[in-house]
């Protein structure tokens, strides 16, 4: 009962409250749902370093276990406690501070860099794989060269339609597009939503 | 091996030196180039624009390092034409590592216009989850943000003493690189009636459209390109202020790698048919 | 060259350092590449748990209760560290507690929140005056306006799989997939400007922010 029935039945109770609550709009739903958000937020905060522990779980056994590549968690233990020690009083967190710094200077452009390679990837991607082998192939490619020449100077340098053509692929096919997914996703995120309040849905829980 | 094989099969690293130098041309060699503005990016101007000075607007800075080279020149743009309009800035950042990049690019800008902290305008920080934190400021800012990224109580701040939610902005700017402007959308335009426009990256700007034609965003402003079309806007300032339009030098370097990869990939098809065509 | 400057150079080149560091992986994975990897993940942690404890929980827990003795915040905070119970293998279901009561009132929330945003807004939004003519003359604005309610219905009859896709049906689907087709060739378009504009921050660092204060 305490270990299955009541998480659930503590989801179905206040689910069904909230959802009502968005169609009463009574100063005594507002001040339930004030609350709950008011909690939610600490909950939330509490519960946001579960990802660290884990992320330091790993790191130490595979120091401790010196597994293939143990020094490079030393390298990111190191830079975790490095942080933490800098991090001791609040003041660190303003501009100019070293623990700043550390932050502008080595994690932005390593974080950036990493995401710029997409870059190069994307080129050999296209090169390699983006080929007009069948009809729908060839309407993704042409869409795509259109919405790519439109959207930079030189498109419009070779035709001023080119950018005419890419603003109207933005706002009519492919919003349309975007609007059946939309919808779709929609009715599939509440079908969801649904089924976890009313307890037909229970794999988040570990549960079949 | 013939040509053709050779060249299907070309070591991938000759692509990405080909990307390189086409990205460092035109730092060698810029040129001045036009803009076209669209229609979506107008109407955030025009939005800004348009109210008198004093108003109170809301930037909400939600990017991380990923996503900083397309971001942080839309935010840059609209904070300082939210500035040069004297209105009054709620900056707030719902994404972790954007924390540590709203505080420099809010510090850094509001330096160029002499701005006072407290006054003309407030950095509210992190807060994590930010459904419930989007959800929660509709009620009341304090609920989330019972004080600033400073410390500072909301109350002891001359700005914020008469705004207690959304009611008292006239809308909201919102800068991001992943699903939080959809969430902005869900909870802050659908439940509170904000009026909303996003900043997003190109790879998420096409699912907005359906967002803006159907009313729930006032403005919709995709990646680089949008923010070279805010730059281009607000190009008198930009040279005024002596601020490096780093959104219109990056369309220059777009100009070059998309024609590159569009030339990349008619060759890659031109020889896949004509392997194919010569295999039958 | 005063001592500002040069901090400014000194830390300037040390981001330069890791960014060519990350790009030399673009040649073949190597020990730079992995040093700088696990830096970030090591940055990453430590800056998340300092701005967490100085923006979110000193603020919205601690404070609250020592100083204005709101001792009602020890219960969600007793949740929220209940939620860490989750690695023990005898008292893992007390994490269910605090995932119940979060998942049951996001769950809540979303339900109508979801519908009204993805689902009858776009069908309202899609209800639109098809006006093609006007005073004798053609109306762009209504010819689109058409489009987008035909191409709307035929890309939402491909998703619909309770009727088979044969006659109108199929054909009306068939014709749904192409705009949907478009629709993601113009997403590969924008996909493709949005990876470009991140290589392009890179280079504008080297090339105009870091370079020009070295030289």
């Amino acid at each position: 009962m305490l270990k299955r029935q009541l998480p659930m039945l503590i989801v179905s109770i206040v689910g069904l409250i909230m959802t009502i609550q968005y169609f009463i709009p009574h100063p005594f739903s507002e001040t339930i749902y004030n609350y709950a958000l008011d909690w939610l937020i600490i909950i939330g905060i509490f519960a946001m370093p579960l990802g660290i522990y884990s992320m330091v779980h790993i790191h130490v056994q595979k120091v401790a276990r010196k597994q293939t590549g143990w020094g490079y968690s030393v390298v990111a233990l190191l830079g975790l406690f490095v942080m933490l020690a800098l991090g001791w009083t609040p003041d660190c967190l303003k501009d100019g501070t070293f623990f700043m710094r550390l932050f502008e200077f080595v994690y932005i452009p390593i974080q950036a860099t990493m995401f710029s390679l997409l870059a190069f990837y994307i080129t050999s991607a296209a090169y390699r794989a983006f080929r007009a082998r069948n009809i729908l192939a060839t309407i993704v490619l042409v869409s795509a060269i259109i919405v790519m020449l439109g959207r930079i100077p030189i498109g419009e340098a070779i035709s001023p339609h080119i950018p005419e053509v890419a603003d109207w692929i933005m706002n009519v096919p492919n919003m349309a597009a975007q609007r059946s997914i939309m919808i779709g996703l929609g009715l599939g995120a509440a079908a969801i939503a649904m089924k976890i309040v009313l307890g037909i849905e229970r794999s988040y829980m570990g549960m079949d | 091996m013939t040509f053709v094989d050779r060249l299907l099969n070309v070591d991938r690293r000759i692509i990405y030196l080909l990307v390189f130098v086409a990205a460092v041309i035109p730092f060698l060699f810029p040129v001045d180039i036009e803009i076209k503005v669209t229609p979506e990016v107008r109407s955030i101007y025009d939005f800004i624009e348009n109210h008198p000075e004093g108003t109170v607007m809301m930037l909400a800075s939600d990017y991380d390092p990923q996503t900083q080279a397309e971001n942080d020149p839309q935010a840059r743009a609209m904070m300082r034409h939210m500035f040069r309009k004297g209105h009054k800035v709620i900056v707030m950042a719902l994404s972790q590592d954007g924390a540590a990049l709203t505080e420099m690019m809010t510090n850094s800008v509001s330096k160029e216009y002499g701005k006072r902290y407290g006054e003309d305008y407030v950095y509210l920080g992190y807060k994590p989850y930010p459904n419930i934190i989007i959800l929660s400021m509709g009620e009341d800012f304090r609920l989330s943000y019972p004080k600033d990224y400073y410390n500072t109580k909301l109350d002891e701040l001359p700005m914020m003493r008469n705004i207690k939610n959304y009611d008292d902005l006239a809308g909201v700017l919102e800068v991001g690189g992943g699903n939080v402007s959809t969430m902005w959308i869900t909870s802050a335009v659908e439940r509170y009636n904000v009026k909303l426009a996003v900043a997003v990256t190109a790879v998420s700007g096409p699912q907005y459209y359906a967002n803006l034609q159907a009313g729930q965003l006032f403005g919709l402003m995709g990646g680089l390109k949008g923010a070279a079309e805010y730059e281009m806007l607000l190009k008198d300032e930009y040279i005024r202020l002596k601020a490096p339009l780093k959104a219109i030098q990056g369309m220059n370097v777009q100009n070059f790698v998309h024609v590159l990869i569009i030339l990349l990939t008619v060759i890659g098809n031109i020889a896949f048919f004509y392997k194919k065509r010569i295999g039958s | 060259m005063d001592k500002a400057q040069l901090i400014a150079i000194i830390w300037n080149t040390i981001a330069a350092f890791f960014t060519i560091s990350v790009f030399s992986f673009m040649y073949k994975d190597n020990f730079m590449y992995k040093i700088a990897e696990s830096i970030v993940v090591g940055i990453s942690a430590g800056y998340f748990t300092v701005l967490l404890v100085w923006t979110s929980l000193r603020p919205k827990f601690w404070e609250p209760i020592v100083n204005d003795h709101n001792y009602w915040y020890l219960i969600p905070g007793l949740l929220g560290l209940l939620m860490y119970f989750r690695f023990s293998p005898t008292l893992g279901w007390l994490a269910r507690y605090p995932l119940a009561l979060y998942i049951g009132i996001g769950s809540g929330i979303a339900i109508p929140l979801q519908l009204q945003t993805f689902v009858l807004t776009q069908v309202k939004a899609t209800i639109l005056p098809i006006h093609v003519m006007v005073d004798n003359r053609i109306n762009p604005e209504g010819i689109n306006n058409f489009l987008i309610v035909v191409f709307v219905i035929t890309a939402l009859i491909y998703f619909f799989f309770s009727l088979d896709h044969k006659g109108i049906v199929g054909r009306s689907a068939t014709f749904g997939i192409w705009i949907i087709m478009i629709g993601f060739g113009a997403s590969f378009g924008y996909t493709v400007m949005a990876r470009v504009s991140l290589l392009i921050g890179r280079i504008q660092f080297l090339m105009s922010d870091w370079l020009p204060i070295v030289k």
